[in-house]
């Protein structure tokens, strides 16, 4: 009974209290940091941009070819953009020693992975999504698609950070994972970009979007349940070493 | 209930193995050796052509037993992995090590045949259909899988990363599959199918089947094969193997 | 038929009507010829994956074998010290 006033007793209680506690003060710390590092948001965001001024002069300025590739140009380079940031998602707690800390904390680590991933998502896909309808603008897609590219890269893009999450807690401990992580998350990304493009394209066509929509919200839903038990048992691997 | 639980603690001692591995390896060798020539005779000279493909269809009877293989090898591989990661079991990893060579040489070949038969019927060395398409993305699965086993040095890390991507994987290849077949829905319907009866005539699907049940020995064979050698190999100094090399250089 | 074809496909038709002069059972109609390649390419593989572990077992065996020549010629040289 003389545990009843320790810290891991107190700890305890408050995770009875409040279990969501973990998730929240994990979601605001990185959430915070990658706010004081804004060069780690505005990178990708300026890569997606310059490929995507690339297109025109590689293919052709011509509106109507711009448009029939559009989608899928703004969803590959949101996947490739995506990569890009998912290489520093585990790297510096890693160094530092604070994804140790995570995994011997009495709080579950699962809860703070998802805090982690939200911060991410926040911090590194919603600027691409807020960003993508101007470069779909320079890629002529027609306004009538916007809202669904739009609606297709919120509910296809935490897919991404899920999956993506669980490639980067792989390769964390390598010294140089960049390409390695390209190869392992590119064949799971494939559903995505598939039900992604179709939806936008479906749209172009003035066809129902429902269902490729749908597909998108099954597949968060899926990988926001599974995913992060990977991503803990993968950074329990990485902190073992 | 008693023989499984000794059977499945057996499993975990690698001279248990060695030695069980042997008889059943040349068990595998035999079944392949009759059913894969034998299948082959019947499918290229005694089963009618068909009357749209005529005899090119016969390509099937080497590119359908491949192609199941290849995926029923990422499933035991996938298998392999969700035990090791469960039950810490090493011979899970050797399994999964050994089946991920043979399955990516398998959807290689897969491919290439699948590449052969479009030709004559589509006119075109590759064509991005469904099949083909999963198919290619399954050999990405087992290259990304390898190449993370390539990228860690430690066995013990290598083991338990690869069998976590193996797991996630094979969550992963029903929606991959399911996502690809949907994009391309202008295909030919599945060949043959374990569950579906078959379109085919039965002098068409038996030397197929015979050809199929061939194909799985050969890979059993193969794969318990190379798990004796991998053995080994890890367990180069143990007693056990010290003993085997013994005899096997004394003979 | 070969006459409207070109290149690679004629090659093929070409080689499945001269297979026919080795009998009925090797003469494929059309583009018989791919079938055969197919079952080359099938055959080649299956001799690779069974020719694999062969070979990775003779490398271990001579490793083994190397070890224990040194063993014993380190014996032998103890022995001859001694």
């Amino acid at each position: 009974m003389r545990h009843s006033s320790g810290p891991a007793c107190r700890a305890w209680a408050a995770h009875r209290v409040r279990p969501l506690n973990a998730l929240v003060a994990q979601f605001l710390r990185d959430w915070r940091i990658a706010l004081r590092s804004r060069h780690e948001m505005t990178t990708p965001l300026m890569f997606f941009a310059v490929v995507v001024m690339l297109f025109p002069l590689a293919i052709s300025p011509e509106p109507e070819q711009l448009a029939a590739i559009a989608p899928g140009v703004i969803w590959v380079l949101a996947l490739l953009a995506s990569l890009l940031s998912l290489e520093g998602l585990f790297k510096r707690d890693f160094s530092d020693g604070s994804l140790e800390q995570m995994v011997l904390s009495a709080e579950p680590l699962f809860l703070a992975v998802v805090g982690k991933l939200l911060a991410h998502w926040c911090a590194a896909s919603l600027p691409l999504v807020i960003f993508a309808p101007i470069a779909a603008l320079a890629l002529s897609l027609p306004l009538e698609a916007l809202s669904t590219l739009l609606a297709s890269l919120l509910l296809g893009t935490p897919t991404v950070a899920c999956l993506g999450a669980v490639g980067a807690a792989l390769t964390v401990s390598l010294g140089r994972g960049g390409m390695l992580l390209a190869l392992i998350v590119m064949p799971l990304y494939i559903p995505v970009l598939i039900f992604g493009t179709s939806a936008t394209s479906f749209a172009v066509a003035g066809l129902s979007v429902a269902g490729p929509l749908a597909w998108l919200a099954v597949l968060a839903g899926l990988s926001l349940t599974l995913a992060p038990f990977a991503v803990s048992a993968a950074i329990r691997m990485a902190c073992e070493e | 209930m008693g023989m499984l639980k000794t059977f499945w603690h057996r499993l975990g001692s690698p001279p248990w193995m060695y030695g069980i591995a042997r008889p059943w390896m040349w068990g595998f060798g035999v079944l392949a050796a009759v059913l894969i020539p034998a299948g082959l005779i019947w499918g290229l000279f005694i089963a009618p052509p068909d009357y749209q493909q005529s005899d090119a269809f016969r390509i099937i009877y080497v590119h359908v037993p491949t192609a199941i293989l290849a995926q029923s090898c990422y499933l035991m591989i996938g298998i392999a992995g969700f035990v090791h990661l469960v039950w810490r079991m090493k011979l899970a990893d050797v399994v999964l090590q050994e089946a991920l060579v043979i399955g990516a040489s398998l959807t290689a070949l897969a491919l290439i045949t699948g590449s052969v038969w479009g030709r004559p019927m589509w006119g075109t060395w590759w064509e991005w259909d469904a099949r083909t398409t999963s198919m290619l993305i399954l050999l990405f699965l087992y290259f990304g899988i390898y190449a993370l086993r390539e990228a860690i040095p430690r066995p013990d890390s290598r083991a338990r990363a690869s069998a976590l991507l193996a797991v996630v994987g094979l969550i992963n290849i029903p929606i991959i599959k399911y996502s690809v077949e949907w994009w391309r829905t202008l295909h030919q319907p599945s060949t043959f199918s374990m569950v579906e009866q078959p379109k085919m005539p039965a002098e068409m699907y038996l030397p197929l089947l015979v050809l199929v049940l061939g194909f799985y020995a050969f890979m059993g064979a193969v794969l318990l094969a190379r798990i004796r050698v991998e053995l080994l190999n890890r367990e180069s100094g143990s007693s056990w193997a010290q003993a085997e090399a013994r005899r096997l250089l004394s003979s | 038929m070969s006459n409207q074809l070109s290149g690679l496909d004629r090659v093929f038709v070409e080689l499945g009507e001269w297979l026919c002069g080795f009998g009925d059972g090797a003469c494929m109609s059309g583009y018989g010829a791919y079938v055969w390649l197919s079952v080359l390419v099938t055959v080649v593989a299956i001799a690779i994956n069974i020719w694999l572990p062969i070979r990775a077992r003779r490398r271990w065996l001579a490793r083994q074998r190397d070890e224990h020549e040194l063993r014993a010629a380190q014996a032998s040289g103890d022995r001859a010290d001694a």
